[in-house]
């Protein structure tokens, strides 16, 4: 309370965020989201790291199974080391996320691809014995699956014609007749819409994935990546001929971010966007 | 990087809360506290008394209530009001001073009184009127202020 002001009475109000409760609570909240920003960047150099991160640094092992002198007990002396055999002259296969990921994709699609293509065969061959009522019929069958399969794919007419010429066949058509050729062309089309289902993103695809609105990119809306993806775009060349050649010809905003200056104000705003800070 | 950047925004968010809050809260303070103010301040005393209060911002996240309440001839009843008189004396002006020689006031039952001089007990019935605005009002401000903030941090997403 005062009267400065030309004899005016004044009362002061002032607002502290560090007293408003839920303020304080929001704030803290995104201390603890800035924190965990921390924890989910990849690390470099040694250490057991976060073993929630997705990281590719991330130690799978601790150390303690080194043993020697970094933990282990006098039992363990003597054991190999697990550390690169520097004096070998074989390849040095070097491992990656990426590649590691991409053999456990091949390795599904290729146990998918050769399950379905048995099961489906088996159903038909088994359909087939019952409908022919004998094991030599099943036998046979069993055996003109992989060519049938293959006429199917090749088109009716040169399939047909490939059919023709195996042994055993003859004998399969002629038998079934135009109920074998039916089921064969339904097996196919069955073939076929298992295939377009487990294709590689197909609706039944059962690789791994990742899905992105469940990771950290929920964390920023659409305006900030709109602002990131800007900032990386903006790319300034510059005409002058004095200054071709150089490194300095071409720089965008991200040369700025590297140089570790702010990129945003405080206010969130992009700072360096149209500012000329990236002219050359 | 993108989450660099993400980091670089949750390290400002403090800021651009306060610099939201700095820049609205005369806006919240005229609906939350002047407005409710005035309407108490005329029906305890009268209009010239309400038109009298106003919000001034003093500063970042910081604002004034200023009361300016003054006689015709300018003298502070703001402050007699606000803190009170002490017990003094009245005397009547007198026409050589522009005045009249008697005061006049109605008595308790309605009847005219005149006196050449009274002695005042003095006022503490209004005391800490404005102060007493501020500690009722200020509640509904800080409770407007963060549910605004929410709202715009949600808007926002941070």
């Amino acid at each position: 309370m005062s009267s400065e002001g030309g004899d005016k009475l004044r009362i002061p109000i002032e607002i502290k965020t560090d007293d408003l409760k839920e303020i304080q609570d929001l704030i803290n909240d995104l201390d603890k989201a800035e924190s965990d920003i921390d924890v989910l960047k990849p690390r470099k150099g040694r250490g057991t790291g976060d073993a929630t991160s997705r990281s590719a640094f991330a130690r799978e092992e601790p150390f303690e199974e080194r043993g020697g002198i970094f933990g282990g007990g006098q039992e363990n002396a003597g054991v190999p080391l697990k550390t690169r055999d520097t004096k070998s002259r074989a390849a040095f296969q070097r491992e990656n996320e990426f590649s590691k990921m991409r053999d456990q994709v091949d390795e599904l699609q290729g146990t998918q691809g050769n399950m379905i293509g048995q099961l489906v065969n088996l159903g038909f061959v088994g359909g087939f014995a019952k409908g022919a009522g004998g094991a030599v019929v099943a036998s046979k069958a069993a055996q003109s699956v992989a060519p049938l399969s293959n006429m199917a794919k090749g088109g009716m007419k040169g399939g047909m014609m490939g059919a023709m010429g195996m042994t055993g066949i003859k004998g399969l058509i002629g038998k079934a007749g135009i109920y074998g050729m039916v089921v064969m062309i339904v097996m196919e089309v069955f073939q076929s819409v298992i295939d377009f289902a487990y294709r590689p993103g197909g609706p039944l695809d059962k690789r791994f994935k990742r899905d992105m609105s469940k990771e950290d990119v929920r964390m920023i809306d659409l305006r900030e990546k709109s602002d990131i993806s800007q900032g990386r775009r903006i790319v300034r060349v510059t005409t002058s001929s004095s200054l071709r050649g150089t490194d300095s010809q071409a720089r965008s905003s991200l040369d700025i971010y590297k140089s570790g200056q702010r990129v945003f104000d405080m206010d969130g705003t992009f700072m360096i966007k149209n500012t000329g800070v990236a002219e050359v | 990087m993108s989450l660099d950047l993400t980091k670089q925004r949750l390290q400002s968010a403090k800021d651009r809360v306060d610099r939201f809050i700095d820049q609205n809260i005369m806006q919240w303070g005229m609906e939350t506290v002047l407005l409710p103010a005035r309407t108490d301040l005329e029906k305890s005393i009268n209009i010239r008394a309400a038109d009298a209060l106003t919000l001034e911002k003093s500063g970042f996240m910081k604002i004034d209530l200023v009361w300016d309440l003054r006689s015709e001839d300018g003298a502070p009843l703001h402050f007699f009001l606000e803190y009170g008189t002490r017990p003094h004396t009245i005397e009547a002006k007198g026409k050589e001073h522009g005045g009249a020689d008697a005061l006049h006031w109605t008595g308790p039952s309605g009847e005219s009184r005149f006196a050449k001089v009274v002695r005042h007990p003095g006022s503490q019935k209004h005391v800490g009127i404005v102060d007493g605005i501020k500690e009722e009002r200020l509640p509904a401000l800080q409770e407007r202020i963060i549910s605004e903030t929410e709202n715009r941090m949600e808007i926002d997403a941070i």
